[in-house]
C-alpha cells in the first residue's frame, strides 16, 4: 500500500503492516485502520500514523525504555478482543506528545496503544488503575539534557 | 436526559444487568457501586477526556517540531 502522509511524504509499505483498530483511539473514533511508521531520524519516536486521514500521526514509544517496571493491568476481554490469550503476542507502545520545547515531551502510560502482533489487530487501553500518569517526562529532568543518554541510562 | 432521584442503597438497573448502587453519600461526593458484565468499558468521564486531548495533542505534533526533533536526536547520536 501507498500512502500520502502529511509529516514523512509518500510511505510504501505492505498489506500485513496495516493494523486495524476496530473502535478507532480516543479522539479520533472513526480512524480505524494504522500503521507504525520507523522514521530512523525520530527514534526513538515511532509513528502511528492513520492510513485513511493523512494529517494525522501520533508519536509514540517503547516505554519500557523510560520506565523498565511498566505493568499495565490489561483486563481479559481486551485481549479477547484482540483474539489473543497470550500477552507474549502484545506489543505495547505509548503515545508521546511534543511540546514547543521538545524536552518537556511527555508519555501516556495511562492509555497505552496494545498491539496484537500475529493478527494486526489493535486497542488503546484506558487503564482502570490510576497507577500510571497520563504525562510521564520521556526526558531525564536536568540541564543540558542529552536526549541520547536518557534512553541509554533507562537501558 | 432521563433524571432519577435515588436514596442511599436504592439502586438503578440498565439494560436487566447493569445495577448501580448509592453506596455513600458524602456532602457533596457520591460513592457509587456498579455491577455490569466484563465486556462493558466503565471509566470516569474526566479520564476519558483526558486521554482523548492528550491523543489530540499528540496528533497535534507540527512538521517544523519533528524538524527540530530529529536535529536533536541527530545530534546527541553523533555526539557519541
Amino acid at each position: 500500500m501507498i500512502i500520502n502522509t502529511s509529516k514523512f511524504g509518500v510511505i510504501e509499505f505492505e498489506d500485513d503492516k496495516i493494523i486495524t483498530f476496530d473502535c478507532g483511539i480516543l479522539g479520533f473514533e472513526e480512524l480505524k485502520r494504522y500503521t507504525i511508521l520507523k522514521i530512523e531520524e525520530t527514534l526513538p519516536f515511532y509513528w502511528l500514523q492513520a492510513i485513511d486521514a493523512k494529517a494525522i500521526a501520533l508519536p509514540c514509544m517503547n516505554p519500557y525504555e523510560i520506565v523498565p517496571s511498566y505493568e499495565p493491568l490489561v483486563d481479559e476481554v481486551v485481549l479477547d478482543n484482540l483474539g489473543t490469550k497470550d500477552d507474549k503476542d502484545l506489543i505495547i507502545f505509548t503515545t508521546v506528545a511534543v511540546p514547543n520545547d521538545p524536552s518537556k515531551a511527555t508519555t501516556n502510560l495511562a492509555a497505552p496503544i496494545i498491539i496484537n502482533a500475529a493478527n494486526n489487530k489493535g486497542v488503546q487501553f484506558v487503564l482502570q488503575n490510576a497507577d500510571y500518569s497520563i504525562r510521564q517526562s520521556v526526558f531525564l529532568e536536568k540541564e543540558d539534557t542529552n536526549y541520547a543518554d536518557t534512553f541509554k541510562e533507562a537501558e | 436526559m432521563l433524571i432519577l432521584s435515588r436514596k442511599l442503597n436504592e439502586e438503578i438497573v440498565i439494560n436487566h444487568n447493569i445495577i448501580i448502587t448509592v453506596l455513600e453519600i458524602d456532602g457533596d461526593k457520591v460513592r457509587l457501586g456498579i455491577e455490569a458484565p466484563k465486556e462493558n468499558t466503565i471509566l470516569r468521564r474526566e479520564l476519558l477526556e483526558a486521554v482523548k486531548s492528550s491523543n489530540k495533542e499528540s496528533a497535534d505534533v507540527s512538521t517544523e517540531l519533528i524538524t527540530t526533533l530529529k536535529s536533536i536526536f541527530k545530534s546527541n547520536s553523533s555526539n557519541k
